[in-house]
């Protein structure tokens, strides 16, 4: 296990800030795409991070600790639609489009506009997978343990979620 | 094979999940069906608009204090390895000079009167979008510049002081390249890289502001 973890988990806050920003962008990141919503994600983003610190010192470094923040983000993210409702969330989304990420170095905004905006439109269960497998790279195994989900769930999620992103996005 | 299967083996086959027999198979059917070749392009193009999306964006402000606000307090250990401590020191210490330059900066700014001109154009914000180490460099670059071309218009004490944190952070950030070109999959040696760039362009930020209010 690495120092700043360590120190982190031992309850060195500055050590945390340094967790904090080499990861904020990846949870924000994920957080915006699974709410919706730029201002939730903060929250959501704040309650990751508070969430983490005081689980950091069960932390045994048996995944990557990007990975365990991941997981610890997907259920705050759950938790929190769950008691709110997912259609208000989806509303904002696609009423607010200057709210997503602007183009990198290669813009093609469009298509990526597009992209965002049919990853939003996705039900939950499959949005969720799709956001884990195809954007951020995890395995279904992976996904497995973060979501608690079975494999075979998220296997299916995942072709549910790319057959509805083919069809939305076919000319 | 018929367009059925082939819709369902579809995701297998882009997943490179399929043994060899039934990826023949699929692959003669595609050569003589345009239906399933153009299933195949869509799927691609999600897969591939999928992996173009930035994995990271900044969040529109600094979350930390509230977040900072909120941890609640654990009781600090008796030891901490003293070596890997010591390595990590430069970072720690700019952390602590950076707060005291935030507070020097918010004194005097909230010394001085309010500022009835126009709003000066923005500088490049500590924010959103930096994909790589040379992302973070020229955007302190920019930020740099604009301070050299200000610097005047500062009190020599906040120059020193600034100057100071600078290379402290520089050296944190020299450090962690360092120790990164050693170790290039250390996720948290990235981590540590990337908040030193953060705290150079948030301290930038707060000074080229400070030049032109």
């Amino acid at each position: 296990m690495t120092d700043p973890i360590q120190r982190a988990r031992d309850g060195d806050p500055d050590a945390f800030r340094v967790l904090y920003e080499g990861h904020v962008g990846r949870i924000y990141a994920l957080c915006l795409r699974l709410s919706g919503d730029p201002a939730r994600a903060e929250e959501l983003v704040q309650d990751t991070f508070v969430r983490a610190w005081e689980k950091l010192p069960g932390f045994r470094g048996e995944s990557a600790f990007g990975t365990w923040l991941f997981r610890i983000a997907v259920n705050v993210v759950h938790a929190e639609g769950r008691s709110r409702g997912r259609r208000e969330a989806r509303v904002a989304l696609t009423a607010d489009t200057d709210a997503l990420p602007a183009p990198g170095r290669a813009p093609d905004p469009g298509t990526r506009l597009d992209m965002e905006q049919a990853i939003a439109g996705l039900p939950e269960g499959a949005r969720t997978v799709f956001l884990l497998y195809d954007v951020e790279g995890y395995q279904h195994a992976e996904i497995a343990r973060m979501t608690g989900i079975a494999e075979g769930t998220s296997k299916a999620q995942l072709f549910r979620a790319r057959r509805l992103l083919r069809e939305v996005l076919s000319p | 094979m018929t367009c059925a299967q082939l819709d369902q083996l579809l995701d297998d086959y882009l997943d490179d999940r399929l043994d060899a027999a039934v990826r023949g198979d699929l692959e003669s059917h595609l050569a003589g069906c345009g239906n399933c070749r153009a299933a195949e392009e869509r799927l691609r193009t999600v897969l591939e608009g999928a992996r173009r999306l930035p994995r990271s964006i900044d969040p529109p402000r600094n979350l930390w204090p509230e977040i900072a606000a909120r941890l609640p307090a654990r009781e600090a250990p008796a030891v901490a390895g003293r070596i890997t401590w010591r390595r990590w020191l430069p970072l720690a210490a700019a952390a602590v000079l950076l707060i005291a330059v935030t507070a020097v900066v918010t004194r005097q700014l909230s010394r001085r009167p309010p500022v009835i001109a126009a709003a000066p154009t923005p500088a490049p914000t500590a924010g959103a979008g930096f994909a790589s180490d040379r992302d973070y460099v020229l955007a302190a670059e920019d930020l740099e510049r604009v301070l050299r071309e200000g610097r005047d218009r500062l009190a020599p004490a906040t120059v020193e002081i600034i100057e100071r944190n600078l290379a402290l952070i520089d050296a944190a950030i020299a450090e962690a390249r360092e120790a990164l070109r050693a170790d290039p999959a250390n996720a948290d040696l990235r981590a540590l890289l990337w908040g030193a760039h953060r705290q150079k362009l948030d301290l930038l930020d707060r000074a080229t502001r400070l030049t032109r209010s």
